[in-house]
């Protein structure tokens, strides 16, 4: 399953105190399902904002954003919430895993909100942990594991519902460079087996061996650039 | 429940932090248990009081004749009159304070649901010196069927002029929510033949069983009336209000009991709301992190109340139960004679419990939980 | 080395408000524990001081030999010239003894509230002002010889319903009516006073209650009582009057003083876990500044004596708000309990206790905190985000 993405005419501007702080002025953008695009830009430009419009974290002050068919910019917070349980999976630069919780526990919680049985939920955190080549750590801690193999489990969790959709906030920000080129072959791996459309923020130059398309921002504005590598 | 382990996860994430304030919840739940428990004695004294029984006793102190009895029973609307008198003494020490109530034999037709049997109570009529004991002053005496007991009695005298008036237990008998420390009944009978001459033919008290409930107050003044003018006037009160400790005291103890165990809330209250407004402030990122995956502000939320709930409801049931704990060990470490009420964990009280148990983990999630609710999860991600 | 915990404890004491609220933990624990137990107590207390102060140590007390309680008494009227003419009782300005025939009688009255409660009436004979100078009248006037008239005392008037002057009050022989009211600033207001011997003769008593005696001097007691209890005619316990006031005020006020520490224990045990918890927390919020303070060559000893000041300055703090509370709500008000009106106290002493208490909690509770403060490892806390 894949998902298309299209933003049209998007204008976004941040509240600082009394200062509005405009990050997108109209901008449009088409993803075709199934892409990997990989999304570059200096701080600020507005590369994180792109993501959580289209992640549903955020509105849009203008403008249609539309994902798999549906139309972001209609839905309330509480619908865009439901949205994301099964349309979504988010990797962040810092994990964002559950400290307390094991790794099967961290990769079982978006199954929480189904109504899935115990065993079935068991049965696909492991395929996911098996995806990811964690299988054997299911029990550890974060706490126990090094920054590569938290980042796997972040990616687990965010398969583990079928989502057509990954978005990924920097993911290889704090890994060092054997690990990252590792992390970004397991999401190559996603986009071209499992058909997954992934939208990357990122500043890891080695990005573009990996991604099926490159885009830069710039003061608001999308680039294309070329693929080194065809 | 299937997010339990969550739940449990994050109050386990720092395992000292979850001992302490269950530990210091449970304190003051066992507080709560000791006062609202000593509230649902008192209520349970009154509701046991009969509406249709009377105490009828000297006005202005002192004995009465026994005489009396069959005048009181003699009126329209009273059905059997009995009655006892006191024998306070010690055992051996002074300070082995007891007191023996000396029944006549109509009490048992008066007072028909105390737990002795008729044959019981046979007992010491045919014994004259038998003593029915029950089992919490046994135990504490070291007291069983057959042994004799002298008690020093210096308000009584003998027709002696001696005041050590010997017992013998016939049967250890059930104790009874109004005596606190259990009782001993004797034989009216044995003292008043062995007494002083100018002390016989006196009792303390009647009890005095009216026919219909309704008239038990009114015959209550009729019988201060018909004796007004007597060589004994006689003050009656009636069961139900005898067994209210605010009005024997003067003094609302039933308020100070709540007071009490609000002031203990209150401390409760703080410390958790305070616990869980820090942990929710540690773990916001980790709380966006469950919005982005798909979790609902009232999912979420539902998730920090119950991280208020399990240690409080937890709490509150151990404390409970600590508190029927020093419950039923206290009256054995209480000085004997102190009128102390022994709480006692009814129903209600564990009811109550929950209740204040659920209320201090509402309002301790209420203002993380409005924080929560506002989150703007970008920005909560972002603010790492 | 008190330098360095000097130092430390004013830069702990500095970082306060940014930890206002986890520092309010302990001051709500302490301020509830020692509020409520001096609540509680101030009741105890308060009955305690208007029994001792009933007991005067010029005066003794004569008493059936064996009892504890005054109306269990009986002193027979043949025996009361013997024990007036005994040696060591003082003697009033035409050489009499000052000896008191006492008769304790209960009466039936109605309280303020309309419920049913009673009093204490006394007998006093003719010397029974001389032995209690304190009564004094400050209504009306006093009641006479032979007559049956009684006055109350300003806590019955407080008391109970139909105090006043004029009001009657039945006993056995029909209406006495109160001629006057009268104040000793113990717990004898709460009572009536008449004429012993027209009581007597109401009461169809053949004793007296006890006796009273005023004592030729403090140390006459031994005299007095050696020749009471070596006359073969007489079966007494003389007993120094403050002494007995004493037993009588510290048995009534036993169940209750019980039962305002057993709630001060619990709370206290309660708000120590309370302590503890915070005590945590704080050193949690502090390690960096901790672990800085130990790399910049800073003591272990300091740190840790710093975190238990801090744990005694909020307990502290805690239980004088707490102490504060329980004075200006309770000290000083009118409370009854059975007949006794009296004046609940809440006393320097009392406040002093619950600031050892709060102390003593502190100590506990800031115990094992201190010492992990103490064994902080410094490089992993300068490093932790």
């Amino acid at each position: 399953m894949s998902a298309a993405i299209s933003l049209r005419n998007v204008v976004k501007a941040y509240k600082r105190g009394k200062e509005s702080v405009p990050v997108l002025h109209g901008l449009s953008l088409e993803i075709p399902a199934g892409q990997f695009v990989s999304l570059m830009g200096p701080s600020g430009s507005g590369k994180t904002t792109i993501l959580n419009l289209v992640g549903g974290l955020d509105h849009a002050n203008s403008g249609e954003v539309i994902v798999g068919g549906e139309h972001l910019e209609t839905l309330s917070g509480g619908q865009l919430t439901k949205w994301r349980a099964g349309h979504v999976g988010f990797i962040f630069q810092f994990y964002n895993l559950m400290p307390m919780l094991s790794a099967a526990g961290n990769v079982e919680l978006p199954l929480l909100l189904t109504n899935l049985s115990k065993s079935e939920r068991a049965r696909r955190v492991e395929i996911a942990l098996e995806i990811v080549g964690l299988k054997d750590r299911a029990s550890h801690k974060p706490g126990e594991m090094s920054g590569g193999q938290q980042q796997r489990v972040g990616i687990a969790r965010a398969i583990v519902a079928d989502p057509p959709l990954l978005l990924c906030d920097e993911p290889t920000g704090d890994l060092d460079r054997a690990t990252a080129d590792e992390i970004l072959s397991l999401l190559q791996q996603l986009n071209r087996q499992h058909n997954k459309t992934i939208l990357m923020v990122t500043h890891d130059p080695k990005a573009a061996d990996h991604a099926s398309r490159l885009l830069e921002t710039d003061k608001g504005q999308l680039i294309e650039r070329a693929l080194a590598t065809a | 429940m299937k997010y339990l382990p969550l739940v449990w996860a994050a109050i386990m994430r720092k395992p000292t932090r979850a001992i302490l304030t269950l530990l210091s919840v449970m304190l003051a739940f066992t507080l709560f248990g000791l006062t609202i428990g000593m509230n649902a004695t008192f209520a349970k004294v009154q509701e046991d009081a009969r509406d249709d029984r009377i105490f009828a006793f000297a006005r202005f102190g002192g004995l009465v004749p026994i005489a009396l009895e069959r005048q009181i029973e003699g009126m329209p609307g009273v059905e059997k009159v009995a009655s006892s008198s006191f024998v306070g003494g010690y055992i051996q020490e002074p300070k082995n304070r007891v007191f023996v109530v000396m029944m006549d034999e109509n009490i048992p037709k008066v007072l028909p649901e105390y737990p002795i049997t008729p044959q019981q109570w046979q007992l010491i009529r045919d014994t004259r010196q038998g003593m029915l004991v029950s089992k919490m002053q046994a135990d504490r005496w070291h007291l069983k069927v057959g042994d004799a007991v002298v008690i020093v009695s210096p308000a009584v005298k003998k027709l002696d002029g001696t005041t050590s008036w010997t017992f013998k237990v016939v049967a250890v008998t059930p104790d009874m929510s109004i005596f606190g420390q259990g009782y001993m009944f004797g034989n009216y009978d044995y003292m008043d033949k062995a007494r002083l001459l100018s002390d016989q033919g006196k009792t303390g008290q009647f009890r005095v069983k009216i026919s219909d409930p309704s008239k038990t107050p009114e015959i209550a003044e009729r019988i201060v009336s018909r004796f007004a003018n007597s060589s004994t006037p006689l003050e009656s009160i009636t069961e139900k209000v005898a067994f209210d400790v605010s009005a024997g005291t003067g003094m609302d103890i039933a308020a100070v009991d709540r007071e009490v165990a609000l002031a203990g809330m209150f401390m409760v209250l703080f410390l958790t709301a305070n616990g869980l407004a820090q942990a929710v402030r540690e773990r916001f990122a980790e709380f966006a992190t469950l919005k982005t995956i798909g979790f609902s502000d009232n999912g979420v939320i539902a998730l920090v109340f119950a991280e208020a709930a399990l240690p409080c409801l937890l709490g509150s049931g151990l404390g409970i139960g600590l508190a029927a704990i020093i419950s039923n060990v206290m009256p054995k470490f209480l000085p004997p004679g102190q009128g102390l009420p022994i709480p006692t964990m009814t129903v209600m009280v564990f009811v109550w419990a929950g209740l204040a148990a659920a209320f201090v983990a509402f309002a301790s999630s209420a203002l993380p939980a409005l924080r929560l609710r506002r989150m703007d999860i970008a920005t909560a991600l972002s603010g790492r | 080395m008190l330098r360095q915990i000097w130092i430390v404890s004013v830069l702990n004491f500095k970082s306060l408000p940014s930890r206002f609220w986890q520092s309010m933990v302990i001051v709500v624990g302490l301020a509830a524990t020692i509020g409520v137990m001096l609540s509680m107590l101030s009741v105890s207390a308060g009955m305690r001081q208007a029994y001792y102060a009933s007991g005067d140590p010029n005066r003794a007390i004569v008493v059936t030999k064996g009892v504890e309680q005054e109306p269990q008494s009986t002193i027979a009227r043949n025996q009361a010239p013997l024990i007036a003419v005994a040696p060591g009782i003082a003697k009033d300005k035409d050489g009499k003894p000052l000896a008191d025939r006492t008769l304790m009688t209960s009466v039936p009255l109605l309280r303020k509230d309309g419920s049913k409660g009673f009093t204490t009436m006394r007998g006093l004979s003719d010397k029974g002002l001389g032995v209690r100078p304190e009564i004094k009248i400050v209504a009306g006037r006093m009641f006479q010889a032979g007559k049956r008239e009684l006055i109350a005392g300003v806590g019955a008037q407080l008391m109970f319903r139909h105090m006043q002057i004029g009001d009657k009050v039945i006993l056995p022989d029909g209406e006495w009516p109160i001629v006057g009211i009268y104040k000793t600033g113990d717990q004898l207001e709460g009572q009536l006073l008449g004429d012993t011997e027209t009581l007597v003769t109401t009461l169809h008593k053949s004793a007296y209650t006890t006796m009273l005696v005023r004592l030729a001097s403090p140390d006459s007691l031994d005299t007095f009582k050696k020749a009471m209890t070596t006359n073969p005619a007489l079966s007494v316990d003389v007993v120094r009057h403050s002494d007995w006031y004493r037993r009588v005020g510290d048995q009534t006020t036993f169940a209750l003083t019980l039962l305002g520490y057993v709630v001060g224990t619990v709370m206290a045990i309660g708000a120590l876990f309370g302590c503890v918890n915070t005590m945590y927390a704080a050193i949690s919020t502090r390690a960096r500044e901790i672990a800085t303070l130990r790399a910049l060559g800073y003591g272990a000893f300091p740190v840790a004596v710093s975190v238990m000041l801090e744990a005694v300055l909020l307990s502290v703090t805690g239980a004088l708000i707490g102490a504060g509370f329980a004075w200006v709500f309770y000290d000083g008000k009118l409370d009854l309990f059975g007949n006794v009106i009296f004046h609940l106290s809440v006393s320097p002493h009392q406040i002093e206790l619950g600031v050892i208490w709060a102390v003593v909690v502190a100590i506990l509770g800031g115990l094992l905190p201190s010492v992990r403060a103490a064994r902080l490892p410094v490089v992993d806390a300068l490093r932790a985000t």
